[in-house]
């Protein structure tokens, strides 16, 4: 291929990678689409010899400078009316700019100025979007740049160098007219590229996150999610337990593979059943305190003592229409990009506001275990604030309590209790998401009587409402299964259809106590290999957005500091070693010295 | 203090290596800016990455540039002779040595007082460990010393963002002669006739040594200098100068008469025609040669004694090209050479002197000249 049909090539498929990146965003009308890519096509289509000259240049020059004035009134228009807002218009605009170009492309202008829209465009985008497929779209446009402006350079040398050797008449030499490419030059221009790359990632990671996001628009749509307002109906969980979208990414820092015991990220916790619908009597919030470090300390514990039992959590959130954080009971601090946290009088924990778009903190926890004497104590004497808000029943028929009563009676301590109610629930019922259409009377003793099957939250209801019939105070609590476990980036995905609901029991000096009376359901079988490519996939997601799109100052300071403290350790070990390797001079020294004093 | 020498550094830093923005670089930077300005106030990663793309472009420009640049080899060949404002050709050779990466984009320069002059050699891919040989034509408009102090590269590579500069010190000092200019048809049929008037002695082998060589093949036995081959214990021929070889002395005068200012600036009058006579001494001189004259030149107080062949020619022509016009003192005595000019000459020899300017003393002084020649006011 010779210089100038690449150099064409070239800047048609930068103009082409650049709208690529708008059409991903989804803010392009289909027509503007289907226009873009005809011109795409013909433009490239003309470039690569395929006849398509027909469509170049028919109309003249004023033409398409009127054609351009009529776009220009057509932003207005759209700014004003349609879009009301200057993104999307001002991306419609470089649509029509760029449909202009690729069929006037003549001078050297002509290829300046689209290489401009082309910028434009794929800033647009950025502007747009924060997906996976932006990094795809950056790297074949950083490609298709280093290609285009390297042909765009040569071939304007050429120009010259051919206009001075008509001027002189020089000879025809070979190192003063352009050649074709050749395929060290392919791969010479793809290594300078692969450099830029590199390079620009370096850069990308030093330069100093000094924004602070002033004039940052959102326009993500956030992920709608059930059960974790102040008032829950009974039943809601259902509608998005066939729901495969990722909510969030939990990673577990100091574990290398999944953890062990089952876990339960919790979200939010009722007191108050009113028979259909669960609701929070404590739900007055107050702000936690905050240290220097800026980390939210949620129950204040000994430093030594948490450091070792505890587990910590990276937790990678999708813009979600809730406040609430989500942790493994339970959460003793937070650590984030938040200057506020909130927590309510159930132990849920808020941010003060909506976050609009996807967020990541630090959580920290420590096991909420029970003490032996408590598992094996007969009757419990609890605090009046607790009967009051965790014994609170509706207007149930006695059938529950008769079935509570009958289904402990030989328990012997309210822990074992607990255990016989949740191991009854587990076992005598089925797990179905298929409950009907109409909502009963009661719902859970429509479960625990006539139908005897349904999921998490009517096992979860069952279960408070047949413990508090016997006296225990508990509670309902809403939150997410961990999910998927992901072995690529060692990391859990959880799903809307990870939403469950559990309970939680009260023992005066051990605290909330975890139990889960639904059963396990096997998950549906999907292909393996599908499976593993989903699991890749979702793993660069989950780097992409924790290195790239949340990439902060935090996360610098971090380096910075990891970089350091390596440093001081290969400081200490170099001179160690130097220490030790002149102690061992010296003894070497000393010894000769010895034995020359000894043979004299 | 330490300014000084920092800016000192600096000036000699730059002297080798520079960088300037193009048009194009310009706008590409602007851009950049724009998007950093743009990257900090909303806090979009996807803005500082693209912001880094744009950063990296402009960084690879320098490592790509410097690598250009590096590892060249340029050597630099000027004729032997050069006459102003009469074209030759130079020749640069250029050599990358580079073992794996070519040079591209490259524009080569003369540096001539501090000026780079451009030669149109403009280079769009030298292979590595490959070289070319790019000659160009060289034109000097003024006789003297002509120095190019250095070589200038320069490239646009990779992206035409940025030219980047290196200076090489590769000097090349010239002595460049006076122009040669046709003589008047008057003046050729003057001398002509001249020549012609005065007797010849016959031919026939001369007896004044010319010169003494190393034997050659084929020359005549008789002309050895046996006590000088005895000396040096190798055949030695004695050449001698031809009988019939006719004679010239051509005298320029240097000094400026009393109440004459030369300003030194090329287009002053007193300047032009010290020009237009050293032009005229060289131009009688190639004339002269041209009908083997031995040739002898005075030229202020310098003289070149009778010679003939190229050599002695080009000797002459070094002189004229590096000579200036100097004051004169009242109260200094003439020059031998050209007091004796009318007198002391060999038979048949023709005396010419070539005024720049009107000068009565001297013009007094050597009144037995065959002729004397004013360049102004010849046709």
């Amino acid at each position: 291929m010779n210089l100038e049909r690449a150099f064409r090539l070239s800047s048609v498929l930068l103009a082409a990678s650049g709208f690529t990146g708008l059409i991903l965003t989804g803010q392009l009308p289909i027509g503007l689409v289907g226009l873009g890519l005809v011109s795409l096509a013909v433009s490239l289509a003309h470039v690569v010899g395929w006849g398509a000259d027909w469509l170049i240049f028919r109309l003249s020059r004023e033409a398409w400078n009127a054609l351009i004035i009529a776009a220009f009134v057509a932003l207005g228009v759209d700014f004003l009316w349609i879009s009301e807002d200057l993104l999307p218009a001002g991306v419609h605009f470089l649509v029509l700019l760029m449909v202009n170009k690729l069929l006037t492309l003549q001078e050297r202008k002509d290829f300046l100025h689209l290489y401009a829209i082309s910028l434009l465009e794929i800033l647009s985008a950025a502007a747009l979007t924060v997906e996976l497929w932006y990094g795809a779209v950056f790297v074949a446009y950083l490609l298709a740049a280093i290609w285009t402006l390297l042909l765009y350079h040569l071939r304007n040398e050429a120009e010259e160098a051919h206009a001075i050797l008509q001027l002189t008449g020089g000879p025809m030499d070979p190192v003063r007219t352009p050649g074709p490419i050749t395929g060290r030059f392919f791969w010479t221009t793809n290594g300078i590229a692969v450099g830029a790359f590199c390079l620009t990632l370096a850069i990308f990671f030093v330069i100093p996150r000094i924004g602070a996001g002033f004039f940052q628009k959102n326009r993500a749509e956030l992920i709608r999610t059930s059960g974790f307002s102040e008032k829950v109906d009974l039943g809601i969980i259902g509608s998005i337990k066939l729901d495969e979208t990722v909510v969030m990414r939990v990673e577990f820092p100091d574990q290398k593979g999944p953890v062990a015991e089952r876990l339960y990220f919790r979200g939010a916790a009722y007191d108050v059943y009113n028979g259909r619908s669960w609701a929070n009597s404590l739900a007055r919030r107050h702000v936690v305190g905050r240290t220097q470090d800026g980390v939210h300390i949620v129950v204040a514990t000994e430093p030594s003592s948490t450091e070792q039992t505890g587990l910590r959590q990276e937790v990678l959130v999708e813009a979600l229409d809730t406040p609430a954080l989500f942790g493994v009971p339970v959460v003793d601090s937070v650590k984030g990009l938040f200057f506020l946290m909130l927590v309510d009088g159930m132990g849920n924990l808020y941010l003060p506001y909506l976050p609009s778009t996807r967020f990541q903190y630090s959580a920290h926890s420590i096991p909420s275990n029970l003490l032996e004497e408590e598992r094996t104590a007969k009757t419990f004497s609890y605090p009046s604030h607790v009967k009051e808000h965790f014994l609170q029943l509706p207007g149930l028929s006695p059938r529950v309590a008769e079935l509570a009563r009958a289904v402990v009676r030989q328990a012997q301590t309210p822990y074992e209790m607990a255990i016989a109610v949740e191991r009854h629930l587990r076992e005598d019922y089925r797990y179905s998401l298929d409950v009907g259409i109409t909502v009963p009377e009661s719902p859970v003793e429509e479960f625990l009587f006539t139908r005897k099957s349904g999921y998490c939250e009517h096992y979860a209801t069952a279960m408070v409402v047949m413990l508090r019939a016997l006296g225990i105070p508990t509670r309902l609590v809403t939150g997410f299964l961990p999910g998927e476990w992901n072995d690529f980036g060692n990391y859990y995905t959880v799903r809307q259809w990870d939403a469950h609901a559990w309970v939680e029991v009260f023992f005066p000096r051990s605290g909330w106590i975890t139990f889960d009376p639904t059963p396990s359901v096997t998950a549906a079988v999907t292909s393996p290999l599908w499976s593993m490519l989903g699991r890749v996939v979702d793993s660069i997601r989950l780097k992409w957005d924790r290195f790239v799109i949340l990439y902060s100052f935090r996360d610098q300071m971090a380096v910075a500091q990891d970089i350091r403290e390596r440093s001081d350790k290969v400081r200490s070990q170099v001179s160690a070693s130097l220490a030790s390797t002149l102690r061992w001079v010296a003894a070497g020294r000393a010894r000769v010295a010895e034995f020359l004093r000894a043979s004299d | 203090m330490r300014f000084e020498r920092v800016r000192e550094f600096f000036r000699w830093f730059y002297r080798y290596r520079s960088i300037r923005l193009t048009s194009e670089g310009t706008r590409f930077v602007l851009l950049s800016l724009a998007v950093g300005v743009a990257a900090i106030n909303t806090g979009n990663n996807l803005l500082y990455l693209l912001l880094a793309m744009m950063l990296s472009l402009i960084v690879m420009s320098g490592i790509l540039s410097e690598q250009c640049l590096k590892q060249l080899t340029i050597r630099r060949r000027v004729p032997e002779h050069i006459f102003a404002n009469r074209p030759t050709t130079a020749a640069l050779s250029i050599t990358n040595r580079k073992p794996r990466v070519p040079t591209f984009s490259l524009r080569v320069m003369d540096v001539v007082a501090g000026v780079a002059v451009d030669r149109g050699i403009h280079l769009l891919h030298v292979p590595p460990r490959a070289g070319t040989l790019q000659s160009y034509p060289l034109l000097i408009a003024r006789r003297g010393r002509y120095r190019m102090e250095g070589i200038k590269l320069l490239t646009r590579f990779p992206f035409g963002l940025f030219i980047k500069a290196a200076t090489l010190p590769l000097g090349a000092d010239m002595v460049v002669y006076p122009e040669l200019t046709p003589l008047p048809d008057v003046l050729v049929r003057d001398l002509t006739a001249l020549g012609h008037d005065k007797p010849t002695p016959r031919r026939g082998q001369g007896v004044a040594l010319y010169n003494l060589r190393r034997y050659q093949p084929g020359d005549d036995s008789r002309s050895i200098h046996w006590k000088t081959s005895a000396r040096q214990a190798r055949l030695m021929v004695k050449e001698t100068e031809a009988e019939d070889q006719r004679h010239v002395s051509i005298a320029l005068p240097t000094a400026v008469p009393e109440g004459r200012e030369i300003s030194g600036a090329p287009s002053s009058p007193g300047e032009h025609s010290f020009e237009q006579a050293v032009g005229l001494t060289a131009s009688l001189a190639s004339f002269f040669h041209a009908r083997s004259y031995a040739i002898r030149v005075l030229i202020g107080d310098r003289e070149i004694p009778h010679g003939i062949g190229m050599t002695h020619l080009y000797q002459i022509f070094r002189v004229l090209g590096l000579c200036h016009p100097t004051p004169a003192l009242e109260s200094a005595p003439m020059s031998e050479g050209f007091r004796t000019l009318g007198e002391r000459t060999a038979m048949g020899e023709l005396t010419i002197l070539v005024l720049p300017w009107a000068d009565p003393r001297l013009t007094a002084e050597c009144r037995g000249v065959s002729r004397v020649l004013r360049a102004g006011d010849l046709p």
